[in-house]
């Protein structure tokens, strides 16, 4: 019988697909949400992930970005 | 991203894609027919309502002076192995009559009569030339008597007024290019008023008079050999219009004939002439009418406060009111409301804002149009009444009796758009078409020349804006910070963090881009590229920054329990465009969750 | 001062108009810059929010007016208008420029600005006349009373160096005793007896200013004042003092900046020094205006010129000493520099050779006669420690001479705490200091205004690459993408330390860098340098491409060889350097840079780099618009992407950016079709250098630290090991930070490193 898993599917960038698989080992165990990497720029996570993935790109992207104050 | 689309650009456009109209009802106006056939009328001048900058004549006798020198330096210059600006070959061919001596390899030299010919006097060198240019015209195939009652003609002509070229024969175009050399004509470039493709207007032309109907063959074989495209577009665009109705009939070919209505007005058209329905306010009543300065002023003015309710609508502030027809154009898709909240701008909304002022009049004149049904309009009369407001003169003012009550009505919507201005007199009132009204004739494909450019961006992201315009400065504030407001400045800096907003309000890079450079101010629209090369590459950077990722709310498959199974599964995902990614080896597919369903479904019957 | 954009923290009303009205004497920065204005104009909080000046009144004319004046300070000055050129200099000496594109500039005025202003001669009339004139609209009623409150008191005492005694001097004898009021002041005072004047000031003569500047600007014959005696009133103070004095007077306290000129050509007591500007030596436009800012009453003016680098700073100063004609300290960053400046002087000038000497580490000489020029660097002379005997001597000497002219290059890359010292030892009558940029990172710009003096003149970085004075660069920044590896290590939270060591080290990076100098040297035959601040990857990337590399260890000896081969050989077109190639050295004759680390983001040092190639090269027909070399040179920073580098990238490209330059992103460098002709291609290699980035100590892949560079320490925080040899030779010294490149990229905390602990390649180096 075929096995059916709902979930996410992440496609994105190398750089980005790294980011992720850190972003999901530096979680404690319960909170881990990647559910298969499936090459380098694929992944398949749960399915509630997705405003938790995103927030954490846009700071990760904020820090790295200089804005000259006004 | 659903992008707004821009459907109609004149009226010819605009009538051909909107659905189902009575067309004919239309046509009953021998006015409109006239409109649509031919634009204008045969070799008169070019009519007021064409707003567009003649030269004065004081311009065009330097232009003839000029054109006249340039020419005969190119006698000197010839003689003197250097060309400054081209001529004709027909015209270097007269110079080469006995002015000039040509030998092989050499340069060519003034003869004796050339160097006499360069101190005669000017009317005496202009009737030599053109004198050489008749009997040079026998040995280029042409008629000498043609050419000479052509230039006859040409001279009963009022200098300083423009003719249509459409109006020449082909040969007749080619003269006249030639005098341009001479200074004897200044050529151009207006904007045509749409109308039908020459093509088109030779069917309509020859089936005016005809009564029964042709087949597509009889039309056809009055093409020549390499005009079968144009034929296509003609007769496409006349079907398109219904100008050309088929005649269906079982067993038998396809045959085509004219409109009956359209044909019976037309004829009138051509036998009676004809005039506007209505004639601008006589003379002898003194008021004072706006200036066309004024005008144009008031336009605009009437224009940006309409786009700026779009906008604060958004903000929930109202300035003016607007009448609630109008309202109701924009709720059509630019303003989204649910209840108890403020309305708010959809995406197609944000990006109408960055159009061009053109496109976006167009918009709202075709909504109004299509939302005229819905108030019980009849949308033929509506379209024949805007099409004839066109053809008005602007700044004449006319009186509002000659409108009907519905007309009346639509002539006061307009007011909020800045296409009529009101005017009340003692006993009577009257509207005064401005600018923007006599332009919707116009045809929109070039109107990049029309707008003058206001912004300068900086290579450090800094964009000054030379304009006080309130809507201007709400339209920057879209994507960039506005930092210093004075009296003909506004400064402002593009930063990431309004840009990201604005890519969360739907609307894309390339539209920003293209809004800064259309607008480019003069002082650097010149430079290539008008806008900082490291702003428009930032801007795009930014904006693919926050595309990075994409997620997919999906299901993985695995553990077939054959690979025929797999690749079943995998094929019938694909045929629902649903296959997201696969991977052959471990047998595993991850497909969209939408066909969740269906998948299982076609699972279950591989089981069986 | 050219950090202008500061902006306004203070919400006090500061100046009233009320010209009499003191400023309260208030400690905190922010009174230094702000003037209060109406709260129609404030809504809110100061986040982004917009100013809305529309009811401005515009002249008629506006469109042939090229500015516009704001009531909060800011000036917009278009840049195309026929007025622009008068405009720019009128304001350039009001305003601090806050950013200078090609069609429009941004000035702000502020107290200093006009107390600049005034230093060289402006009068408060002149200053609103001027600018009313150039302003499109009428200028708004705070602003003239700005202009009032600031400029009221400005001009009125003065700093006088007589007979080796230091006296305040005012026509105003109310004014000396306002001052004296102060405790500071009051205890500077040396007490005279049996002097005429009542209050015991001492009454003299003396010239008083003379007007001149902007006269086309002008009609009115009015405003032009003429020379006239005054009286004047002064008491003496202690040298020692002096500094202390200064500091009362400013701005931020008593408000009444004092002047520093020196009257040279009537100054019998100091001996001549013989020398004049060469016939040959031809001063360019922007060196001759910034020389009348500083001349332009016939006297001297102290303060600071700013030119960009490669623009001629050197002819300035050495021509500042031959109209001074007076004994001439000359002060530089480190040895290699002296030798140049000394080098310069005998170039451009007739002073003999015996005339002028060197002071360094290597050479005690000594110039023979009664005046000359001493040319040594600021360690030498700041040094605290123990000398050699004769050091001694000659430390006296310079500390005993009554110096005509205090000649100090790079002010911006010392540390304001040696200013104070070599300023406090040394007494001298005009102090000028040259510099490529007013930015610093430890926001001590202010001290150097009253350390040395305002800025005379700061020329526009467009304006010269547009006349063909510096060359016109192409910048670029190569955004190089993290291989996967590099990036996943990058990621981990227990190689935060080496964050910098692997986006330095990335191998897209380094193929980028490869595929550049092969480009440059194979297809250009460009002379090309590579900077890298990191010494591991300095010393990586130089070894890998086999080209030769200057560091701070690196013997005087050996890089004489390298530059030498450099300048000369067609063999060696590429050279490696560390941080030391920031100033010591002097390499006109390359055209690329190519930065492969950018740490910390110093904006002095992205311009201080940039330098390197502005010298402008070939004929100037060819380098003006649509020339065949109109981009002849090339500065490419490199950063990895999604990295911190990015967020430091930026920052420091601010500085350049605001003067005009713009930074061109490429992202496919190299080609995606380039293999294994460039090193990295394959995964292996990649792992490899990744397991030796990894496994080297976290010291060996920090960052070099020299002495000079106060940026860097203001950026790090760190301390430094006191009393080290470094000190006392200039520029071999070199000092191994670890740094914490965690994430908080705002405090980079150091700590001292135990020398025996250092990586085993440097630890030989520190005796």
């Amino acid at each position: 019988m075929v096995n059916v898993i709902k979930g996410l599917l992440i496609s994105c960038d190398i750089p980005m697909a790294q980011f992720i698989i850190n972003l999901n080992a530096s979680l404690p165990q319960s909170q881990k949400f990647i559910i298969y990497v499936l090459d380098s720029t694929h992944i398949f996570v749960r399915s509630d992930v997705a405003g938790t993935i995103r927030e954490a790109i846009k700071e990760f992207r904020d820090q790295n970005t200089y804005e000259k104050p006004a | 991203m659903p992008q707004v689309k821009i459907v109609a650009k004149n009226f010819m456009d605009m009538v051909a894609s909107l659905p189902a109209i009575k067309l004919d009802k239309l046509y009953h106006n021998s006015f409109i027919c006239e409109a649509i056939f031919s634009g204008v009328l045969p070799r008169e001048p070019m009519p007021s309502n064409i707003t567009v900058r003649l030269p004065t004549l004081d311009e065009l006798d330097s232009y003839a002076v000029g054109q006249w020198e340039c020419f005969l330096l190119h006698l000197i210059n010839s003689a003197e192995a250097e060309t400054i600006k081209n001529i004709s070959s027909s015209m270097m061919k007269v110079f080469q009559r006995g002015l000039l001596s040509q030998r092989d390899k050499e340069a060519p030299k003034l003869t004796e009569s050339g160097f006499q010919f360069l101190l005669m006097e000017t009317n005496a060198q202009l009737w030599y030339i053109i004198r050489e240019y008749i009997t040079n015209s026998e040995e280029r195939g042409l008629d000498t008597a043609d050419l000479i009652s052509f230039l006859l003609e040409l001279s009963f002509h009022v200098a300083g007024e423009a003719y249509n070229m459409n109006t020449l024969t082909d040969i007749q175009r080619n003269t006249i290019k030639d005098l341009v050399d001479l200074g004897l004509v200044k050529l151009q470039q207006v904007h045509s008023i749409v109308s039908l493709p020459p093509l088109a207007k030779k069917y309509v032309l020859a089936l005016l008079y005809v009564d029964g109907p042709v087949t597509a063959k009889l039309l056809e074989e009055w093409v020549l050999a390499d005009g079968f495209s144009k034929h296509r577009v003609a007769f496409d665009r006349l079907l398109q219009l219904r100008i050309l109705t088929e005649i269906v009939e079982r067993k038998k070919e396809t045959m085509y004939r004219l409109n009956t209505i359209f044909q019976i007005n037309m004829q009138k058209r051509i036998l009676n002439g004809g005039v506007l329905p209505r004639e601008p306010m006589p003379s002898n009543i003194t008021v004072r009418l706006p200036t066309l300065d004024e005008l144009d002023s008031y336009a605009v003015g009437q224009w940006e406060c309409f786009l700026l309710h779009l906008i604060n609508s958004a903000e929930a502030e109202t300035i003016k009111n607007i009448s609630s027809s109008m309202m109701k154009v924009f709720q059509r898709g630019l303003l989204s409301q649910r209840d108890k909240e403020a309305p708010k701008l959809t995406e197609s909304g944000f990006q109408f804002l960055l159009m061009d002022t053109n496109a976006q009049l167009w918009y709202i004149i075709r909504e109004y149009i299509t939302n005229s049904e819905e108030r019980g309009l009849d949308t033929a009369d509506l379209i024949s009444f805007l099409l004839e407001l066109s053809f008005h003169v602007a700044g004449e003012a006319y009186n509002m009796n000659t409108l009907t009550d519905i007309q009346r009505n639509t002539i006061k919507d307009l007011v909020d758009l800045g296409l009529v201005k009101l005017q009340q007199g003692r006993k009577e009132s009257w509207f005064i078409p401005t600018k923007l009204a006599t332009n919707l004739s116009i045809s929109l494909s070039d109107t990049s020349s029309r707008k003058q450019g206001f912004v300068v961006v900086e290579t450090n992201f800094r964009m000054y804006a030379y304009s006080t315009s309130k809507l201007h400065c709400e339209i920057l504030r879209l994507f960039s910070s506005v930092e210093y407001q004075l009296p003909n400045l506004i400064v402002g800096a593009i930063k990431k963090e309004n840009l990201y907003k604005a890519f969360e309000n739907g609307i894309t890079a390339d539209q920003i881009i293209s809004f800064l450079q259309q607008n480019a101010h003069p002082r650097v629209a010149e430079r290539v590229p008008s806008v900082p090369e490291n702003v428009t590459d930032q801007i795009r950077l930014w904006e693919s920054d926050l595309n990075r990722i994409e997620m997919t709310a999906a299901h993985l498959y695995d553990e077939f329990p054959s690979r025929e199974v797999f690749e079943a599964a995998c094929d019938f995902a694909q045929e629902y465009g649903g296959q997201l990614w696969m991977d052959s080896k471990s047998m595993r597919v991850i497909v969209k969750a939408e066909i969740l369903t269906n998948m299982k479904d076609f699972l279950r019957r591989q089981q069986q | 001062m050219g950090h202008g954009d500061k902006g306004r923290h203070s919400k006090k009303p500061k100046f009233s108009s009320k010209e009499n009205q003191r400023a309260s004497a208030v400690e905190d920065e922010d009174a230094y810059y702000a003037a209060d204005f109406e709260d129609d104009y404030r809504d809110g909080d100061r986040e982004g929010k917009k100013r809305d000046f529309t009811k401005l009144e515009l002249k008629p004319d506006h469109d042939n007016r090229p500015l516009w004046a704001c009531a909060d300070g800011r000036i917009f000055l278009e840049t195309f208008s026929p007025l622009y050129k008068q405009a720019y200099d009128f304001l350039i000496a009001i305003a601090e420029p806050v950013c200078r594109p090609e069609s429009m500039h941004e000035y702000n005025l502020t107290p200093h600005s006009l107390y600049a202003a005034v230093s060289v001669g402006l009068e408060t009339e002149t200053i609103v006349a001027v600018l009313n004139k150039l302003s499109k609209t009428k200028l708004p009623k705070e602003m003239i009373d700005f202009i009032h409150a600031s400029t009221a008191n400005y001009g009125k005492v003065k700093l006088v160096l007589k007979k080796n005694r230091y006296l305040i001097e005012s026509p105003f004898p109310e004014v000396l005793k306002r001052l004296l009021k102060d405790e500071v002041i009051s205890r500077a005072r040396i007490s005279t007896e049996g002097v005429q004047g009542s209050d015991g000031f001492t009454v003299g003569k003396s010239v008083g200013e003379i007007e001149g500047r902007h006269d086309e600007l002008l009609n009115e014959a009015g405003l032009a004042a003429a020379a006239e005696e005054k009286e004047t009133h002064s008491f003496e103070i202690y040298p020692a003092q002096v500094e202390n004095v200064k500091q009362r007077c400013l701005p931020n306290a008593l408000n009444y900046p004092m002047l520093e000129e020196y009257d040279f050509r009537n100054d019998t007591v100091n001996p001549d020094l013989d020398m004049e500007l060469k016939p040959q030596a031809q001063p360019r436009p922007y060196q001759e205006k910034s020389l009348s800012k500083m001349f332009g009453n016939g006297r001297a003016r102290s303060g600071i010129i700013v030119l960009p680098c490669g623009a001629g700073k050197s002819l300035v100063g050495v021509s500042a000493a031959s109209r001074i004609r007076k004994s001439c300290l000359c002060l530089a960053t480190n040895a290699v520099s002296v030798d140049q400046w000394a080098f310069q002087f005998k170039l451009w000038s007739t002073i003999r050779d015996d005339q002028i000497c060197r002071f360094t580490s290597d050479s005690k000489e000594r110039f023979r006669g009664n005046a000359g020029v001493v040319v040594t660097t600021y360690n030498m002379v700041a040094f605290g420690g123990k000398r050699s005997e004769e050091s001694e001597k000659i430390i006296e000497e310079i500390r005993n001479r009554e110096w005509g002219l205090l000649l100090m290059d790079e002010v911006h890359v010392v540390p304001a705490h040696m200013f104070r010292k070599v300023i406090s030892i040394t007494k001298s009558h005009c102090k000028l200091g040259l510099t490529a940029t007013l930015v610093r990172e430890d926001e001590r710009i202010t001290d150097l205004n009253f350390l040395i003096g305002p800025k005379l003149y700061e020329a526009n970085w467009l304006d010269l690459v547009k006349g063909g004075f510096i060359a016109n660069v192409q910048c670029a920044e190569v955004w190089c993408p993290m291989t996967k590896e590099f990036f996943a290590e990058y990621l981990k939270k227990e190689n935060s330390r080496k964050k910098q060591a692997l986006y330095v080290m990335n191998p897209n990076k380094f193929r980028a860098c490869e595929f550049l100098i092969r480009f440059h040297e194979q297809q250009r035959g460009d002379k090309i340098i590579v900077f890298a601040d990191n010494l591991f990857a300095l010393t990586e990337y130089a070894m890998k491409l086999r080209k030769p590399m200057i560091y701070g260890a690196t013997s005087h000896v050996e890089r004489t060889k390298i530059l030498d081969a450099f300048k000369t050989s067609r063999e060696v077109n590429t050279v490696f350097l560390s941080k030391v190639g920031d100033n010591s050295i002097d390499i006109p004759e390359a055209n690329v840079i190519i930065q492969i680390s950018s740490h910390a983001g110093s904006r002095r040092q992205e311009a201080q780099r940039l330098g390197r190639i502005l010298r402008a090269k070939g004929r100037l027909q060819d380098r003006m618009a649509g020339g065949k070399e109109e981009y002849n040179a090339f500065f490419y920073s490199l950063v990895s992407t999604d990295t911190q580098e990015m967020y430091y990238s930026t920052k420091r490209q601010q500085f350049l950016i605001d003067q005009g330059y713009s930074f061109k992103v490429i992202t496919s460098l190299p080609p995606p079709d380039t293999g294994p002709e460039l090193n990295y291609y394959h995964l292996d290699d990649q792992l490899a250098l990744l397991g030796k980035v990894l496994s080297a100590g976290d010291d060996a892949v920090g960052l070099e630290q020299l002495e000079e560079d106060a940026d860097d320490i203001a950026l790090q925080k760190a301390r430094r090991s006191a009393g080290s040899m470094s000190y006392m030779s200039g520029a071999n010294g070199m000092v191994y930070m670890e740094y914490n490149a965690g994430r908080n990229k705002h405090q980079m905390k150091g700590k001292p490193k135990d020398p025996s602990k250092r990586h085993h390649l440097f630890k030989k180096r520190f005796v």
